[in-house]
């Protein structure tokens, strides 16, 4: 069995071809990543494939995720792959999805409902989607969402103390999202830990380059995240504010004369690490910055980040009533030492204890282990594998049609 | 006698100090609020001193307790822009109450200088620095009350207590992270709305759910009144309710359900504290009603057991200072009980007797 998987980024699209073995685990055997789409600046867009390590890379202009999309189906074709299924990550299933949903005549109606919840990263999702109807019509969708895996969320934790009457109206409620993230992170941190998930109360930090979140999962469900309604709340992002005071929103419109599309503009896209730092969205070149007129700017970002990341670990730690592991992931939580030492400093009151060695020999390969020894909570970095989570819903959903 | 006031807008609250007695009411603050207040008091010729409280002091305002003088009232009136109705209803009162009362000692009090000296990492939005460097900060508040919470707990606590979780339960619950006897953190962000949910306040919510309110014709005057008047408590349970209404709350299961949401609020706020203080040496509640917040206190008391609270199975409910936690516990919790009129009478005694 064959399953395509896509994975839309805000200027990016991954895909990944699994092959089913008859063991029925997954594994890659096309990799392929479209990068700089839609972007127009100095360098042009391209697409890599590495299909069983034979490496490609093509240089083209890619002006949206829908073309994107068809350049991988046709190199499909070209080679000769057969697709039993398609998986698509949504970011936002709204309160119409709490798991994975074969694509019918139903869920895209559903799906349509959902994409003003996401504007920037549901729209992209369903033109891929469009773009796999209409090439292969008979290969079997389904869609993943990155809100699912949260709706477990208990009410003291989802409702926002707005009235009834507007809540309900418009399904006001914290969502979150990185779910694939969380679910794959659960799990192959129990693995690692020899445990079940049902005996963890953990903390995960999803620490991506764009889009940053919390999750407090108790015995392997979500309790509660940090992002809400929205993507926008939670941690300080590279380009996202995170939690700001409501009111800030009506004053600047009201005393400051904001349009509301500025607004949204100015919070989500140049807030955050850069907003702060004025130079850039990357923590690492805020981390790495030297030059003097940066650097005092760069340092108070650094510690904005860090501090709010600390106050989230902390609030869920309380929620959790103790800690058993901390773990870390996507790029930036598995590939940054410096994020995770500051995030881990003075934190023995709930048993966090990391080894400053491990902590900065921790590679992106692999599972590492950061406490040190003998502590109470374990400290892990878990490299995250989101599409292969797409790919295990895939044989759950159509492992019987295709044997 | 001594004279004290708090916003109430379009009102001032008043209280008169005499011989350690209280009374008080409400008036315009204004010629027509002083007349009728020296009906009430017999004449104002007895008054020695009188407070102002100011909830907003911004920049201008950066110390607890401070002499005013008719210099000050420009300064004042710079704040308003601030928190416009009671900041407004604050100048009008001093401005009036140093005219008609030349001979007393006027001392202004605020209630956000306590939170002046945060470091930026707690103060600032990860907004744009320009619009940072133009004020839009988080000013904390309830100043007064957290640095009375940080002595009361030194008192009670000893000099070993250096880091502190004071937590105001109240209508305008707020919570502040001491260190040291300096704040290092706020619930309360560039207004009161943001942090726990209120009687009527919507407490943090996701700014994007305003975008879609206004998206949908809704008028920035309505928006501000939904989150700030019809929300909170109020808002969830689509019936006027205070955090006082909540608490008797025993059979109502909505009622306990939103409960649940405020105490869910309070005890992750008091986790993520205790993170930006790298460990906690006491807790302290600070409540006007201890025994009405007796239970919801001794609750989030046993939910921190993990960070070293060893929680009283039945505490003594005797007096104004209520040790929640064991002789033996690592971190000790206290139920203070408050009454803001005679803190500020302290404060201002202590001001004039400097």
């Amino acid at each position: 069995m064959n399953i395509l998987v896509f994975n839309c980024g805000s200027s990016s699209l991954s895909s990944k071809v699994f092959e089913v073995g008859a063991d029925g685990s997954p594994r890659v055997s096309l990799s392929s990543k479209a990068h700089r789409v839609g972007v127009t600046g100095t360098e042009g867009s391209f697409v890599e494939y590495d299909l069983r390590g034979d490496r490609q890379k093509v240089s083209l202009p890619i002006e949206t995720h829908r073309e994107a999309a068809r350049l991988v189906l046709e190199y499909i074709g070209d080679h000769k792959l057969t697709i039993d299924c398609i998986g698509h990550r949504f970011v936002h299933g709204g309160h119409y999805f709490k798991e994975s949903a074969v694509l019918e005549v139903d869920t895209l109606r559903k799906l349509r409902a959902c994409l003003p919840l996401a504007p920037i990263h549901n729209p992209v999702s369903l033109s891929v989607i469009d773009e796999c109807r209409d090439r292969m019509p008979r290969v079997g969708q389904y869609v993943t969402f990155d809100s699912a895996f949260h709706s477990t969320i208990p009410p003291r934790a989802y409702r926002y103390a707005l009235p009834k009457a507007i809540t309900k109206k418009f399904n006001f409620r914290k969502y979150g999202f990185h779910g694939l993230s969380y679910t794959y992170v659960v799990a192959e941190a129990s693995r690692f830990l020899e445990r079940e998930p049902r005996q963890l109360k953990m903390v995960a930090c999803h620490l991506g380059t764009g889009g940053s979140s919390v999750a407090a999962i108790r015995y392997g469900r979500s309790v509660d995240t940090s992002m809400g309604f929205s993507p926008l709340p939670g941690l300080v992002m590279s380009t996202r504010c995170g939690d700001i005071d409501p009111m800030l929103t009506v004053y600047l419109m009201a005393a400051h004369g904001y349009r509301p599309d500025e607004l949204i503009e100015l919070f989500n896209k140049r807030s955050g690490l850069l907003g702060v730092s004025g130079f850039s969205s990357d923590i690492r070149d805020i981390i790495s910055s030297t030059r003097q007129g940066e650097k005092e700017r760069a340092e108070l970002a650094l510690k904005m980040y860090t501090h709010r990341l600390r106050k989230y670990v902390g609030s869920y730690v309380a929620a959790l009533g103790g800690l058993d592991a901390l773990v870390f992931t996507d790029d930036i939580g598995v590939g940054t030492w410096q994020v995770r030492q500051k995030a881990c400093e003075h934190m023995e009151w709930c048993g966090v204890a990391l080894d400053s060695k491990l902590n900065q020999q921790a590679t992106g390969e692999r599972v590492c282990r950061l406490n040190v020894e003998g502590s109470r909570v374990a400290i892990l970095t878990v490299p995250t594998k989101e599409e292969l989570v797409i790919a295990l819903d895939g044989i759950k959903l159509f492992g019987e049609v295709a044997a | 006698m001594m004279l004290l006031f708090e916003p109430d807008p379009p009102f001032v609250r008043w209280c008169a100090v005499v011989d350690g007695a209280l009374c008080g009411g409400s008036v315009e603050p204004g010629p027509d609020g002083f007349a009728e207040l020296g009906d009430r008091l017999d004449g104002l010729e007895n008054v020695e001193t009188v407070g102002y409280l100011l909830h907003q002091g911004g920049a201008e305002v950066d110390r607890a307790v401070s002499l005013l003088t008719a210099d000050g009232i420009a300064q004042l009136e710079h704040t308003v822009r601030l928190l416009p109705e009671h900041n407004d209803v604050t100048t009008k009162a001093a401005k009036y109450g140093l005219e008609r009362l030349p001979g007393a000692r006027h001392v202004l009090l605020c209630d956000t200088a306590f939170f002046a000296s945060m470091p930026p990492e707690a103060g600032m939005y990860a907004v744009p620095y320009e619009l940072s460097k133009a004020g839009l900060r988080r000013s904390g508040g309830f100043g007064l009350c957290h640095e009375w919470a940080w002595r009361q707990a030194r008192l009670a606590g000893g000099d070993a207590i250096g880091k502190l979780v004071s937590v105001y339960l109240s209508d305008r619950t707020n919570l502040a992270a001491v260190q040291d006897g300096g704040a290092i953190e706020t619930t309360i962000g560039f207004t009161p709305v943001e942090g726990i949910p209120s009687s009527t306040g919507c407490g943090d919510i996701d700014p994007t759910i305003i975008f879609q309110l206004h998206s949908t014709g809704m008028l920035l005057d309505q928006i501000n009144r939904l989150l700030t008047q019809r929300s909170g408590f109020t808002g969830l349970l689509d019936r006027k309710c205070s955090l006082w209404d909540l608490l008797r709350a025993e059979d109502d299961y909505e009622k306990s359900e939103v409960l649940e949401v405020y105490r869910y609020s309070v005890l992750k706020h008091i986790g993520a504290f205790i993170a930006v203080l790298g460990g906690v040496d006491a807790v302290v509640f600070v409540s006007e009603h201890l025994e009405e917040t007796a239970d919801l206190m001794l609750q989030i008391c046993r939910a921190l057991a993990f960070a070293g609270v060893e929680c009283e199975d039945s505490p003594d409910r005797d007096g104004h200072c209520w040790r929640l936690t064991r002789p033996n516990s690592c971190v000790c919790v206290f139920g203070l009980r408050y009454d803001k009129w005679r803190v500020m009478a302290q404060e201002v005694i202590r001001l004039v007797d400097e």
